[in-house]
């Protein structure tokens, strides 16, 4: 039974549960691993090259699985395909179905472009994931990977603005829900996008490191210090920015500040899950933390729990706040079905499999990396 | 000859990279210029112009248009496409000391805004406003069940229905109204609380009443434009009641005091109770 406390409006339930708070989570960190992207082709940064491979893939991998989760949520899934058929200009969910083609093309040109010579290379090799590299190739045989480099470059900074877009888009979309006293400000977008930074550095450094680990690789851990401090400080601004909102919210919403603070005590955990993960990833990733392996694992996987408590804490006590603004409506999360957490589950899985995928196509190392080794 | 190679593939790719920039620029102004359009809703101009007015003075609180409403459009266990609330309005003159308590009875219905956000959200066009009669209403063959629409709504009168699993809503009867009956609700109030009528038809009764009234909306300041018109809300909607009640597990009576005239009021609110929502 749905539980309720004060007078609410009878057809009130929290609607958008575990899928759309998974949803910002994955696009989430496909834009904020952009941000290595940015570190290598902007910056110079090249000898986070690796890195930002590992990160492509995972970002590649996310931004495929990322739209099933508001597909899973939708009641009548496969009516998502009538988006662009009856394409409505003002709805959020337009600006997301733009912006997730635009991303998804921009991503594929980046990935042909940067894994090409790895696709020549594996192709030589007859075995299945060799003849998927051949038919990847699409017939390029003799690649100038200078010229790669450049369309590489190219088509990495289109994708960082672009992958911001597309992650502020979930802020836009609950920021123009003027009725809901949580939701309705722009700071909500800001929120999203300084959390998308800490989570997808954090990811991509976490995936970077197992991998490594698993092969039997050193990891140069003077490498990471950059990607780490850049995570902190983003850490800290990401807390600054609750905390204005929380200013803001008890400023500009007086009158409905006590169901406010209802809301933000049903949900008391993963405030504090949010508010120590942050500080500690702000804190431990500008001390000593940042000069050791272990440090920077536990920063990583730090930063992404206290992300997904960020998340959880913009779509849940928004929602639970009732529009009669007299009582609240407690969540009901279920485990298995429409909305289930299993399909959550399946998703983190699904992920895993295109990461795998990618990797076993393309290689863990690019072929340029390897002729430095030999 | 090779100068002339090189001057025409330079020309080729000056010509694709205006031809790509004009291409972005026609279509990003285009997609402002419909989401600047979007954004408000002109004023509906159709053949009728349904409105809805409830005089809460008279209003006794029999839930007959609950029930007639289940009836009529077959509402599912657990959703609503109208309720009735009961607000308890404690007052007090702060000058003779005197205190009187009155219990309105509030119906709610969609209240079919003239500038509806649940249209304005829904990203296939399902849920839409008929230009001829400014009703909105949803294409249920079309919903996706994004929801969007549910969190749009100020009102809290947007549902997933259970048994069709797409958004529905109360459609002021369209089926009747448009063969010239009143909606269920409005026919079966035996106090004639509820009345139905069209602003477009000058002869009206519905004119009388919206003339001869003081006449309120629910949360104005949303810019919904609604067109169910409260009549007996005088200075209650629109302020903060807070989140009063008397019952057990609820918070005190909310206090607010009238900055006009110094009189205190409390609120009890009683919604209409649903044990039935987790069937959705």
């Amino acid at each position: 039974m749905i539980e309720t406390h004060g007078p609410t409006l009878p057809n009130h339930i929290v609607e958008w549960t575990v899928l759309i708070v998974t949803y910002p989570f994955f696009s989430g960190i496909v834009a904020g691993s952009t941000i290595i992207t940015a570190l290598v082709y902007l910056f110079g940064f090249k000898n986070l090259q690796h890195l930002e491979r590992v990160g492509h893939f995972l970002a590649l991998s996310l931004l495929l699985v990322a739209p099933l989760a508001p597909m899973f949520d939708l009641t009548m899934p496969i009516r998502a395909l009538f988006v662009p058929f009856y394409p409505n200009i003002a709805s959020p969910i337009f600006l997301f179905f733009v912006l997730w083609n635009l991303l998804l093309v921009i991503m594929l040109l980046k990935s042909y472009f940067l894994l090409r010579r790895d696709f020549v290379e594996r192709a030589k090799e007859g075995d299945l994931f060799g003849k998927i590299a051949g038919v990847l190739t699409f017939g390029a045989k003799e690649i100038n990977p200078e010229e790669d480099e450049k369309k590489v470059k190219l088509f990495g900074i289109i994708s960082v603005p672009l992958a911001m877009l597309f992650t502020s888009y979930v802020g836009f979309l609950l920021s123009s829900m003027h009725s809901i006293p949580l939701w309705g400000t722009p700071m909500v977008i800001l929120v999203f996008l300084a959390s998308a930074v800490v989570s997808g550095i954090g990811a991509a450094m976490l995936v970077y490191i197992v991998g490594q680990y698993i092969l039997g690789e050193k990891v140069d851990v003077n490498n990471l210090r950059v990607p780490t401090i850049i995570l902190a400080a983003f850490a800290g601004v990401d807390l600054l920015l609750f905390l204005l909102e929380l200013v803001l919210e008890w400023y500009w919403n007086t009158a409905e500040w006590s169901l406010i603070s209802m809301a933000m005590k049903a949900n008391f955990f993963f405030y504090l899950v949010k508010i120590v993960g942050l500080l500690f990833v702000f804190i431990g990733g500008l001390s000593s933390l940042n000069r050791s392996l272990s440090g920077i694992t536990i920063l990583s996987v730090v930063s992404l729990i206290a992300v997904y408590a960020v998340r959880w804490t913009l779509v849940i006590p928004g929602q639970m706040i009732d529009k009669g603004h007299r009582g609240i409506v407690y969540p009901h999360i279920k485990l298995i079905g429409r909305e289930g957490v299993s399909e959550v589950i399946a998703l983190y899985f699904l992920a895993f499999f295109l990461f795998l995928l990618f990797v076993s196509i393309a290689g863990w190392k690019s072929a340029s990396h390897k002729e430095e080794v030999v | 000859m090779g100068n002339t190679a090189q001057e025409s593939k330079t020309s080729r790719r000056g010509f694709l990279k205006a031809l790509t920039v004009g291409a972005v620029a026609t279509c990003s102004g285009a997609v402002f210029e419909s989401a600047r359009a979007e954004r408000t809703y002109p004023e509906q101009k159709g053949k009728h112009r349904f409105v809805y007015v409830i005089d809460v003075r008279k209003c006794i609180g029999c839930d007959a248009c609950v029930a007639a409403c289940k009836a009529e459009r077959n509402t599912p266990l657990g959703v609503f496409n109208t309720w009735v609330e009961k607000w308890e309005v404690g007052y007090t003159d702060p000058n003779t000391g005197e205190t009187r308590v009155k219990v309105l009875n509030v119906p709610k219905l969609c209240n079919h805004c003239e500038n509806p956000p649940c249209v304005k959200v829904c990203p296939v066009h399902a849920t839409y406003r008929d230009e001829n009669d400014g009703l909105v209403l949803q294409r249920y063959e079309r919903c996706i069940g994004c929801r969007l629409c549910e969190q749009a709504c100020p009102y809290g009168v947007r549902y997933i229905d259970p048994i069709m699993v797409v958004m529905n809503k109360c459609t002021w009867c369209d089926h009747r109204v448009r063969n010239g009956l009143k909606p269920a609700c409005v026919e079966v109030c035996p106090t004639k609380a509820r009345e139905f009528g069209d602003l477009s038809d000058p002869n009206d009764p519905i004119w009388e009443l919206l003339n001869n009234n003081s006449i309120q909306v629910l949360k104005p300041e949303e810019g919904t434009k609604p067109r169910v018109f409260y009549i007996g809300l005088e200075a209650i909607e629109g302020m903060y009641v807070g989140t009063g009640s008397s019952t057990k597990n609820q918070h005190s009576p909310a206090i607010w005091t009238d900055p006009a005239d110094g009189k205190v009021y409390t609120y009890n609110v009683r919604m209409q109770t649903n044990k039935f929502r987790e069937l959705r």
